[in-house]
């Protein structure tokens, strides 16, 4: 598949600045592997990082393993950075993704779980071709999931933090905000809808 | 392009990394076949991405910067762009390693007249992974299974009371529900399956089989 030109297509200006300046460390990085980038990037992203391996209970489990997830989330960013491509998601989405990755396979290694297939081949990164890309004007839709956030009600706005960086099954939301599970269902599908992440209406659900 | 997907809660699920191995693979084949469900993933992605962002982060030593340093120090060699492996065109890319050289490579074993089984994984801690096909044609008697199944149509079709399935649909059914499949004349069909337990004839014809079917 050829590169998008999905960059170059779009005028208006409206990517959070922040996040381009993330883009350009992460390019810095992939053409001269630039350390002082990766600082940057490190103490940007670290402690993010940390915050979700607290949130998502991996911290349960000691609190070596939550450096263990920082370290190898930004190890990767450095190997990983000539992968990234702007126009296909944003840093934010990529480290992300990659920190969900390795935070899967970790807690695997933890519980001695072996599997044939790594969390490389059940997620396809951002970055690798994809036909339906391009349609996603990335830019437009964090935009707009920043802006739906902001304004979502704040029970849908905890269900949607819980189900997204707290390793909490429907059920076990539920039972930690003390609701029936249906009305956690409903309030997920519900901020979704709100958030328009899909862009277009889905009518069929 | 398919009509059956997973519904919304199940790929949020999915972006958040909180569904069992097997059923995110379920969902990578589908998202395979699936331009639109993998459309609605990235925005999801982008909502992980946007939560990451807004969360209290937690204080980081001093020395797990160095240590990190270090780390990227001993691998300075990036990781140099794959292209990717051959695989086989009918094989979907998550698949590939448990299907390395195509589906008619593999150890099936004859379940029914028309249908064959082969197991791709087996782990003691969770479900079979396993692939089904029939012929084309091919009639499975009426059975339900004794657990909750998901299935996604892999090549071929095949139809149930409850519809006409192609390629990339994802289906989930529960354990009471009974069918009876029959897959499409055209060709041979073969289903990428998760069954808790393994089917029970309810036909009276076969359940003499259910003893063996395990």
């Amino acid at each position: 598949m050829m590169r998008s030109t999905v960059k170059t297509r779009t005028g208006s200006n409206y990517t959070v600045k922040a996040s381009d300046e993330w883009a350009d460390c992460l390019e810095a990085i992939a053409e001269r592997q630039d350390r002082k980038s990766f600082v940057n990037l490190f103490n940007h992203f670290a402690p993010q990082i940390k915050g979700y391996a607290r949130s998502s209970g991996l911290t349960a489990m000691g609190d070596a393993l939550a450096d263990e997830l920082v370290q190898e989330t930004m190890t990767n960013l450095w190997r990983k950075a000539h992968l990234f491509d702007r126009s296909k998601a944003s840093a934010t989405t990529w480290v992300f993704t990659i920190a969900r990755n390795l935070r899967v396979d970790l807690l695997r290694r933890q519980r001695k779980h072996h599997t044939t297939l790594s969390s490389d081949d059940l997620w396809q990164e951002p970055h690798t071709e994809g036909d339906g890309a391009d349609w996603v004007e990335k830019g437009y839709l964090e935009r707009q999931i920043r802006l739906g956030i902001a304004q979502l009600p704040v029970d849908q706005r905890q269900v949607i933090g819980k189900v997204f960086l707290e390793d909490k099954s429907h059920q076990e939301a539920a039972e930690d905000l003390n609701l029936p599970l249906g009305t956690v269902k409903s309030r997920i599908r519900l901020a979704l809808k709100k958030l328009r992440v899909g862009l277009e209406a889905d009518s069929n659900e | 392009m398919s009509k059956f997907h997973p519904d919304q809660a199940r790929l949020a699920d999915y972006v958040a990394g909180t569904l069992s191995y097997h059923e995110t693979l379920m969902i990578a084949v589908h998202l395979h076949f699936c331009p639109e469900c993998k459309a609605y993933v990235q925005g999801l992605e982008a909502l992980g991405g946007v939560l990451l962002d807004d969360l209290p982060g937690e204080p980081v030593s001093d020395s797990l910067l160095q240590a990190t340093l270090n780390a990227i120090e001993s691998k300075p060699e990036a990781e140099r762009r794959t292209e990717p492996s051959y695989r086989h065109p009918e094989v979907p890319a998550p698949l590939q390693k448990l299907v390395p050289s195509g589906f008619d490579t593999l150890p099936w074993r004859k379940l029914l007249p028309h249908l064959q089984v082969c197991d791709i994984e087996i782990s003691p801690n969770g479900p079979k992974i396993s692939l089904h096909r029939i012929r084309p044609g091919g009639r499975i008697p009426r059975h339900t299974h004794r657990g909750d199944e998901y299935t996604v149509v892999l090549k071929g079709g095949f139809s149930d009371s409850l519809g006409d399935y192609n390629p990339g649909d994802f289906l989930y059914r529960s354990g009471e529900h009974e069918h009876e499949p029959v897959a499409a004349e055209s060709e041979e069909c073969i289903c990428l399956t998760v069954t808790e337990e393994p089917l029970k004839m309810t036909n009276w014809k076969w359940r003499w089989m259910n003893p063996f079917l395990s």
